[in-house]
């Protein structure tokens, strides 16, 4: 019938780079196509499966409706929200009258961007405070490196790759984690550009490069400075800009002077005539630019990894220019400190209401290790921390220590299933909600699409509820957060929105919004907000600060497989666990079309190494090493690495395949990053 | 005019699918899903990968394939019940849902695996190119989500010359053409290794087939039923003692019922006989119930010599038109002498059950010409597991047959062993149907590939090409 039938334009707000604008076609209240948001440039093709696939999120059949508890058999059934709030309240209040707030640990994780999310710190403040989480597990290491040398993290816009001469993806599989950025490097290609990977895989996106390298993992910065080392011998360096804007070039030449082809070579395992190539095409090839992906930031080493590879930008003048730079993270939208005060670092001062006194990466241990007070309670929200965070075993002992857990999810995760109370959340159509993004710098509204199913209560208007259950003051209550109608929210996210000067949520209704200092280059004025004011191959900061070479440099990861030690190694083979384009860590995968086109885990091994075991396509094998293991069937993958085994990231343990079962609680070298990346591993047939 | 060529008046506007930019995202898929609210877990598109495990002297790239509203559609030649036609609109090849009988015949005949059984209305669903949309002038959901602009529709591209090795080859006219893969400088692929040999037979799972035993028993209990009687038909023609009547309308009618019961939507099963023109499942439905009624009335009547001649003819007119419905099938185990096993098999039955060995001795190595024909055919891994299925039906057709050569009428044991070894060839026929799927042309495309490229068969890595491996 028509008048029945509208259009909503809104926002994927998954932690991905692409963070696509979504057009939503709603017909009798309920989703029925997705289509693309031409005013988002980056993304105007529309979205990826995962995004096509929230018609069959929403409505999924396990959707959680109404909170559920869980029984003495273990199952969960059906309470009311009466019920459920009043048990959390007097959990709360009994817990902060014997232990104190810091009893309670919140942890909220990468699940859903969004302003509205800092309801969250709102409660916990008023509830007195609690204890919480600093660092991050995706791209702190990444982060500050890239602040370090270059003062910001910022990079061209997107569509700017298309002006490449040379494009190289370090560590990064866009064909399958940032697919739109495939559109740009198509044309750059079609311009005639040249595509170099590095990667142990030889990824969907290394199918269009004329160069790839496979390092033995966390070996990258041999290769960036052994590059560095063939552009000063051939003179490959662009004095001008080094004279002008580079701080410590001197320092550098010396570090790299004994980094040569020969030496990385023996360290990262890759031909050596591969080594001189890649030197040859960054160093006579302009504009070039470098997108770095986040999972080679996830080594004990990698900081400074990152730096020696921004340093070849910067040695070679590719850094301020179209078509040049450094493609890591874009935080130009990420003006509203959303994680205050979860901030990533803890403070210098410890005190106050929220003791921000576990690493991320650590979570597992150091909630283990946490004394007055212990914790006794734990609030998760927005994530999945047991098979996600890094040594699931540790995360899982840790939360089973607890007392009380609270969960609120869309689906029965690994860690809803651990709770002991779960309450349903919002899916992303079910609350309105301003979206930032760290690839391209568009704000987008992501507005309420549709009332939320069943029971289905946003974040809001739980923590609201619980205030107002605990004894806080109603007019605090009614001051501090939004009602359920749209009004209220968008009166919250208005006052949020004034610490941007120059957006309103009237621009953002009209579509989305390139923030006010966007620059289509990025560093084009070469100011850097660095303590030299140039970019610095010699931080003093990472010294002071991390405590690391002030010129980076290369450092064995931790847990490696060496070349040498290969035959005698007790777990010979290293690891990976990349992202898929099937999931977003681990959402998405409980979907009946997700599970059509990828059923289950498996386990991706080199014919090589695969022989050698007796292992067949298809085989039952387990991975294991000293902290788990996994049983599931072997995939032969020519591509890979000989030595490399990879299970894609985002399994949950009830899938057989949660990777953290074998990764181990550890922080990158800056930034209080998860050096989770780092495994090794032996392989059998399982018996 | 027949269904086929009436709805040739409407060309479809043809895919275009870019090898290149495709990175095989699988969002088409979804976007098909959505658009036609298949959230089952049922998908009418499908991503199939060239070169999977990524063998290092072949490229991987990816085919979206769905239904490709062939010019001369396989399917709406071979509907039995006339379900299928084209939209004269659009051109689009469309399944009508009150028509189809649910027989899956049509996802049998489609090289592209395109129609798909809904299990919940009891018929076949497919690509309808978004047909709503086309009529609305707007692109079907696949190509118009496509995020790297890898899927396209265009109205002028002809579909005839695809030359793609990894594509199902047909005379069907797909509706599709490919633009190539451009880049691929695989000699810098590092240690993943050029000097990698490793047969794509090593790395590939073993793939499912469409069809299986265990999914169509049905129609090998009916098939099987219907070599029986006709065998029993001509034993008495050639001289053997009348069958009785009950006993060959009970099992005949048996058989249908049986036939019929695989039907997503029994209660049309009529509707099977409609394409007599055209399709082969529909000729074998008439043939079958000729035949039957023949049988019966010669038996009532106990009629004579030519009678019974003619009543085993028409069975066998039935039979030749079971093995049609399998030839007519894009299939990868061509083999000839296999292609008239029913026929064969009834004439071999019959020679046993008549004791008549210039009848049953040259049927039987004809028999075995084309089992063997038919094993020497399948070059998958899953010949193995098949063997002791093999052995059996070889041996107990050998048997039979030395049997009723050394005691002649009296082998009852005989007769017993080539039922049992013509039930297992009739199960082995199922089981080694291989028809062609996209997922199955693809694999053997890389497999020839690889053969012409004459990598090396055994597992050596150059150690100078992967230094510290590790």
């Amino acid at each position: 019938m028509p008048g029945r039938t509208r259009t909503v334009v809104t926002a994927c707000p998954r932690n991905c780079y692409s963070t696509c604008g979504l057009l939503v076609t709603v017909e009798d209240g309920r989703i029925r196509r997705i289509e693309p948001v031409p005013d988002n440039r980056a993304t105007a093709t529309g979205a990826c499966l995962k995004g096509l696939s929230y018609i069959e999120r929403v409505y999924a059949r396990d959707r959680l409706l109404h909170p559920v508890r869980r029984t003495a058999a273990g199952g969960f059934a059906r309470v009311s929200w009466d019920e459920a709030l009043d048990e959390i309240a007097g959990r709360l209040a009994a817990i902060r009258g014997a232990h104190g707030p810091q009893a309670v640990l919140f942890y909220a994780a990468s699940g859903t961007k969004g302003l509205m999310n800092r309801v969250a710190t709102d409660f916990w403040r008023l509830y007195g405070g609690c204890t919480t989480t600093y660092g991050d597990l995706c791209w702190p290491a990444g982060l500050e490196a890239t602040r370090l040398t270059l003062g910001a993290n910022e990079h061209n816009a997107p569509w700017d790759l298309a002006n490449a001469r040379l494009v190289v993806f370090w560590g990064k599989n866009a064909a399958e984690t940032n697919i739109h950025q495939m559109t740009y490097v198509n044309q750059a290609l079609d311009g005639g550009a040249t595509l170099v990977v590095i990667d142990p895989r030889r990824t969907e996106t290394a199918e269009r490069a004329s160069l790839l390298l496979q390092p033995r993992p966390g070996t990258d910065a041999a290769i960036a400075l052994a590059v560095a080392n063939v552009l000063v011998a051939r003179g490959w360096i662009d004095e001008a800009f080094v004279a002008a804007h580079v701080h410590g070039f001197e320092a550098y030449r010396e570090r790299v002077q004994g980094c040569t082809p020969e030496w990385a070579e023996a360290v990262a395992g890759v031909p050596i005539a591969s080594i001189h190539r890649l030197a040859e095409l960054i160093g006579t090839t302009r504009p070039a630019t470098i997108c770095a992906g986040f999972g080679m930031q996830r080594y004990t080493n990698s900081g400074q990894t990152m730096r020696a590879m921004i340093a070849l930008l910067a040695l070679t003048g590719n850094i301020g220019a179209p078509g040049a730079g450094w493609i890591f993270a874009n935080l130009r939208t990420q003006v509203f400190g959303e994680k205050d005060p979860l901030a990533f670092y803890p403070p210098e001062r410890p005190g106050g209401p929220f003791r921000v006194s576990i690493s991320t990466a650590l979570l597992g241990p150091q909630m283990l290790a946490t004394t007055d007070p212990p914790l006794k309670m734990a609030w998760v929200e927005r994530g999945n921390p047991i098979p996600q965070n890094p040594e699931t075993p540790a995360v899982l002992k840790a939360f089973r220590a607890l007392d009380f857990r609270v969960v609120v999810d869309e689906v029965l995760t690994d860690t809803a299933r651990e709770a002991d109370l779960v309450l349903p959340a919002k899916s992303l159509f079910e609350q309105t909600d301003v979206i930032g993004a760290y690839w391209h710098d568009y704000l987008q509204l992501k507005p309420r699409v549709i009332d939320p199913p069943g029971e289905v209560r946003p974040e809001s208007e739980i923590y609201r509820a619980l205030a107002l259950r605990l004894g806080v003051d109603p007019a605090a209550v009614t001051d501090t957060f939004p009602d359920g109608s749209d009004e209220s929210v968008e009166r919250y996210l208005e006052r949020r929105l004034a610490a941007l000067p120059g957006v309103t949520l009237a621009m953002l209704r009209e579509g989305p919004v390139r923030v006010p200092d966007r620059a289509e280059v990025a560093f084009a004025d070469r100011r850097f907000a660095t303590r030299s004011g140039k970019i610095e191959l010699l931080s003093t900061e990472a010294a002071s600060r991390w405590g690391l070479d002030p010129v980076p440099g290369y450092t064995e990861p931790v847990e490696t497989v060496s070349a040498l030690r290969r035959d005698s190694a007790r777990f010979p083979l290293v690891l990976l666990t990349p992202n898929t384009k099937n999931r977003i860590h681990s959402q998405f995968g409980h979907l009946p079309s997700m599970r059509a086109i990828d059923p289950a885990p498996r386990l991706l091994i080199h014919p090589e190494d695969a022989l050698e075991r007796d292992i067949a396509d298809g085989t039952r094998v387990r991975v294991f090493n000293d902290r788990g293991s996994l049983t599931l069937a072997a995939r032969l993958d020519c591509g890979l690495r000989p030595g490399c085994v990879a299970v894609h990231n985002g399994w949950w343990i009830t899938d057989g395949g949660a990777v953290n079962l074998l990764s181990m609680a550890r922080e990158t070298d800056m930034g209080h990053g998860a050096a989770f990346h780092e495994n090794v591993v032996d392989v059998r047939v399982a018996r | 005019m027949t269904a086929a060529s009436t709805a040739t008046t409407t060309r479809p506007p043809a895919f275009v699918h870019d090898l290149e930019t495709c990175v095989g995202c699988h969002a088409c898929v979804i976007a098909c899903a959505n658009e036609n609210a298949l959230h089952d877990g049922r998908l009418w598109r499908q991503i199939v990968s060239y070169n999977p495990a990524r063998h290092p002297a072949q490229p991987t790239f990816h085919l979206s394939i769905a239904c490709n509203h062939c010019l001369d559609a396989p399917c709406l030649r071979h509907c039995p019940a006339l379900a299928i036609a084209r939209d004269p609109r659009t051109g689009a090849v469309l399944i009508d849902d009150a028509r189809c009988i649910g027989c899956r015949y049509c996802g049998w005949v489609c090289p592209f695996d395109a129609p798909r059984f809904d299990p919940s209305r009891g018929v076949m669903t497919k690509c309808t190119l978004c047909s709503g949309r086309l009529a609305a002038g707007r692109q079907p959901a696949c190509t118009s989500l496509c995020p790297t602009g890898a899927l396209s529709l265009d109205g002028h591209v002809p579909s005839d010359g695809v030359a793609l090795a990894a594509f199902p080859r047909t005379d069907a006219r797909p509706m599709i053409t490919f633009l190539p893969v451009r880049h691929h400088a695989l000699a810098d692929h590092g240690p993943g290794g050029a000097a990698l040999g490793v047969t794509s037979g090593e790395t590939s799972p073993a793939l499912p087939r469409k069809v299986t035993l265990r999914t169509e028993w049905s129609l090998a209990v009916f098939t099987f039923v219907a070599i029986v009687l006709v065998a029993w038909v001509l034993a008495w023609a050639l001289g053997a003692s009348r069958p009785r009547l009950l006993a060959v309308a009970g099992l005949g009618m048996a058989g249908m019922a049986v036939s019929a019961a695989h039907l997503g939507r029994p209660t049309r099963a009529w509707r099977a006989m409609l394409n007599w023109r055209d399709s082969w499942l529909s000729r074998e439905v008439i043939t079958y119930g000729g035949f039957l009624a023949v049988a019966v009335a010669t038996l009532a009547w106990d009629g004579p010599a030519w009678a019974r001649w003619l009543a085993a003819a028409a069975g066998f007119g039935c039979l030749v038109c079971v093995d049609q419905v399998y030839a007519v099938m894009a299939r990868d185990d061509a083999a000839p002498p296999d292609r008239a096993t029913a026929v064969v098999s009834g004439i071999f039955l019959g020679g046993i059950l008549a004791h008549a060995p210039a009848v049953f001795v040259p049927a039987g190595l004809a028999r075995l010409i084309g089992f063997l024909a038919r094993t020497r055919a399948q070059p998958s891994r899953r010949t193995r597991d098949l063997w002791w299925l093999a052995v059996a039906r070889v041996a107990a057709g050998a048997a039979s047959v030395l049997l009723a050569l050394a005691f002649g009428a009296a082998a009852w044991p005989a007769t017993v062993l080539a039922l049992l070894a013509e039930w297992l060839d009739r199960c082995d026929f199922y089981n080694r149907l291989d028809i062609v799927t996209p997922a199955r042309t693809a694999q053997r495309a890389l497999d020839d590939a690889l053969r012409r490229l004459g990598t090396p068969r055994t597992l050596e890595t150059d150690p100078s090409a992967a230094p510290g491996r590790g």
